[in-house]
């Protein structure tokens, strides 16, 4: 190699090289660089995969089905409507690729409950699309996903059970077709079913379903027994306002409800139907007059004489013949002295307290079925609506109202209004006062003696102080003028343990046609026949203490007393 | 001559210099190469690593994933068992068949004992004006001899007990029948004589 060739070799190589080689390590710097970022992402996605990620996130059961709603549970945990996931199947004709009646016969094997008739009608009709068979099983789905075919669709859909088929039907309610709820709880807490926040989580009643199963299974029996066109029933708590059973009979079955919601049987007769609950409302008119001091002593007799108010005539059924202190005008259920106690205490003191007894108002609880009383109008509320209000008519209530406003004339004089959702313990509401606690203590005893000594005699269930009111009133024409003398609401309110009251219990039989049509033997049996069932249940032991009574000693003939021979 | 050497000296000890600038540079860059490799290389084994460890953990996720699955197959099928369990026991059922078969009635009044000590006292007299207190316990359940009352044709009782789950008041001292005893129609309740009698007559007064 020349000098001068060595000497330019030598002048040109190192830059050269030193700036492909400077190029090379930037190129492999920044590749380097990208690659650590790489893996140090990579790295810290999975420390935090390992570290902060947790279980990892499934979908959970109520995603996969957004038609579930919550379960409904009684008091005690007992399912009482409960969701399943199920399939809807439906056809579209014109997509159906092989034999239709090939795809008939196999579907009928799968589903060989279904009719048939309604399968074939379903695959050969004209439209786009119908419904072949809804809340069909999962397997019986998957079966139908094996046949391939293309013209039949399998929808997710929700069914909606009731394990105890018909019991508390109006209370707990239904759900229609959609799944939405169309009745009772279903209906009033359809937002809360459905959240899918809440979904987990069941809807907690009132209702004791033993309770409930006694209340409707011995109203049944009356029902039948007396050929009675319906029958409702209300057990409460006194002291919470909880509602532990509300029957209203026919009922139906809710798992398949069919029909129009105006059916009789949908009718819920314990919240919406109003009845007119005849002298059941005496023990209100006692309290309301002893309590607004219009009658201040228990001895003061009332005249029995019937007595002429406009066109109306008021006089008892079964008349005395003698005046009747305050406790025999309750024993006794005297028409004519409950009129005339309303009538020295007027409009005013009456509309007052049936007011705050909850009277005037819809139905009380969450249920929207909420019938709304009749009471006489306003401009109409005279001396006669007054006097006639006071023994039970012109006032229509649910059995709903009268079991709320019973419980709050035992239990001290304390209004709560009806809930049909479990209180919590240490939740219990104040409520407000609407009768002293001294008058809801004498119509404790009056309401004792009643069923010792008066028209309740058959609904005394032996050990349990049973203490109440029967009820008797004709049912309205159809025609909506004036009463019809054969037709009955017999009732009968009461509560139990009358020493210190825990539950009223409120039993209805609607109409009964066979045998005798009072409501001391209709549906007076029925409250004793239910009081012994759910008294052991609600930890109500028997005892002979009974309610104080010493305040009307001789001041009513004590038929139990056997005679001094 | 000397001028000649002297260049050809510097000449020399400048291809000296050029050759020695030219083999660091060389060394240079097998450094370089050699680091390079090894960046790879842990890059490499880096990402290998960590991409061998995201597959596990997938693999994890998968397999908790199955099982969540199967859980849930599972909690559908306990729900269903559930279910089917409970409408098989609905209430209305129990009640059927307490009314055809079993025959139980509430317990009655007469038949709690007032305190454990009269449980344990149970049917001794007691001492002085204390009256005994005999619980009709042989009340408790009724035995009907199937061949003579077929199961559709059973009596109808008065009152029968609500299938419950056990609660407190029945938890209480009471005297429990040992064993059910045969009742004829003497040994029949009072309470159940009384009550049908009652039905067959007419209400010792009537209310409005």
């Amino acid at each position: 190699m020349s000098p001068a060739a060595l000497a330019r070799t030598s002048i040109r190589l190192p830059g050269h090289r030193q700036m492909a080689l400077g190029t090379a390590r930037q190129r492999l710097a920044v590749g380097i660089l990208m690659f650590g970022a790489l893996t140090l992402l990579v790295g810290l996605r999975l420390a935090e995969l390992a570290l902060f990620d947790g279980a990892p996130r499934h979908r959970g059961a109520a995603v996969a089905s957004p038609h579930l709603r919550a379960d409904i549970v009684d008091r005690n945990g007992v399912v009482m409507a409960s969701s399943f996931e199920a399939y809807g199947l439906a056809a579209r004709p014109q997509d159906i690729l092989g034999d239709k009646a090939a795809v008939v016969a196999k579907l009928a094997a799968i589903l060989p409950e279904r009719d048939i008739a309604a399968i074939r009608a379903a695959v050969f009709h004209d439209g786009k699309f119908r419904y072949i068979a809804r809340r069909i099983l999962p397997e019986q789905a998957e079966a139908i996903r094996r046949l391939g075919e293309p013209g039949l669709t399998l929808e997710r859909e929700a069914e909606r059970l009731y394990p105890h088929v018909g019991l508390a039907a109006h209370l707990v309610g239904y759900t229609g077709i959609d799944g939405r709820g169309e009745g009772g709880m279903e209906r009033a807490f359809e937002a809360r079913l459905t959240d899918p926040e809440k979904r987990n989580q069941p809807l907690v009643l009132a209702m004791d379903a033993r309770v409930q199963q006694a209340l409707e299974s011995e109203l049944n029996d009356q029902m039948v027994a007396q050929k009675a066109a319906g029958a409702a029933g209300v057990v409460m708590d006194v002291e919470t306002g909880e509602v532990l059973a509300m029957a209203s009979l026919p009922a139906f079955n809710s798992n398949r409800p069919g029909g129009l919601t105006g059916m009789p049987s949908h009718m819920n007769r314990a919240t919406l139907g109003v009845y007119e609950l005849g002298s059941t409302f005496k023990a209100f008119t006692i309290a309301m007059a002893l309590d607004s001091g219009a009658v201040t002593d228990l001895a003061e007799r009332f005249p029995t004489t019937p007595i002429a108010v406009g066109r109306h005539r008021i006089s008892d059924s079964h008349p005395k013949g003698y005046p009747l202190s305050v406790p025999e005008v309750l024993i006794h259920s005297s028409n004519v002295g409950t009129a005339r106690m309303a009538e020295r205490m007027g409009r005013d003191t009456q509309e007052r307290f049936l007011r705050q007894l909850g009277l005037m108002d819809r139905a009380p609880g969450e249920i929207l079925e909420a019938g709304r009383t009749l009471t006489p109008p306003p401009h109409n509320w005279g001396l006669s609506s007054v006097m006639t209000v006071g023994f039970g008519h012109g006032i229509a209530v649910t059995p709903l109202h009268l079991a709320n406003a019973y419980a709050a004339l035992v239990n001290g004089g304390i209004y709560r209004p009806a809930t049909f959702l479990k209180i919590a313990q240490g939740k219990e509401r104040p409520g407000r006062r609407v009768f002293t606690e001294r008058t809801s203590l004498l119509l404790n005893g009056m309401l004792r003696l009643a069923v010792l000594d008066g028209t309740g005699r058959r609904a005394d269930a032996e050990g349990y102080r049973v203490g109440g009111k029967t009820g008797t009133a004709e049912k309205v024409l159809e025609t909506g003028r004036g009463y019809d003398r054969r037709r009955n609401i017999t009732t009968f309110a009461g509560a139990f343990p009358m020493d210190a009251p825990r539950y009223v219990v409120v039993t209805m039989v609607d109409d009964p046609s066979a045998g005798l049509r009072s409501a001391g033997a209709v549906a007076a049996p029925v409250f004793k026949n239910v009081v012994n069932r759910i008294a052991p249940v609600l930890d109500v032991a028997p005892s002979e203490r009974e309610p104080d009574v010493a305040p009307f000693e001789g001041l009513y003939v004590d038929r139990t007393k056997k005679p001094v021979p | 001559m000397a001028e000649l050497m002297r260049a050809r000296v510097m000449m020399t000890s400048r291809e000296g210099v050029a050759w020695n600038s030219d083999s660091s540079a060389r060394n240079a860059g097998r450094r370089g190469w050699a680091s390079t490799i090894w960046l790879v290389a842990g890059t490499l084994a880096v990402a290998l690593t960590s991409y061998s460890l995201s597959l596990q953990v997938s693999n994890e996720r998968r397999e908790t994933d199955r099982l969540a699955q199967r859980n849930r197959a599972l909690e559908t099928d306990l729900k269903a068992l559930d279910a089917e369990l409970r409408v098989r026991m609905r209430m209305p059922q129990l009640q059927r068949w307490n009314d055809d078969v079993l025959g139980l009635m509430p317990i009655s009044a007469s038949q709690y004992l007032a305190s454990p000590v009269r449980l344990a006292d149970y049917g001794k007299p007691l001492p002085g004006d204390v009256p005994v207190q005999l619980p009709s316990v042989q009340l408790a359940v009724r035995d009907v001899p199937m061949t003579a009352a077929p199961l559709g044709a059973a009596p109808k009782l008065i009152a029968t007990a609500a299938p419950s789950a056990p609660s407190g008041a029945i938890a209480r001292p009471v005297a429990e029948p040992i064993a059910p005893v045969l009742a004829s129609a003497e040994a029949a309740p009072a309470d159940l004589l009384q009550q049908v009698e009652m039905l067959g007559r007419a209400p010792p007064g009537t209310d409005n």
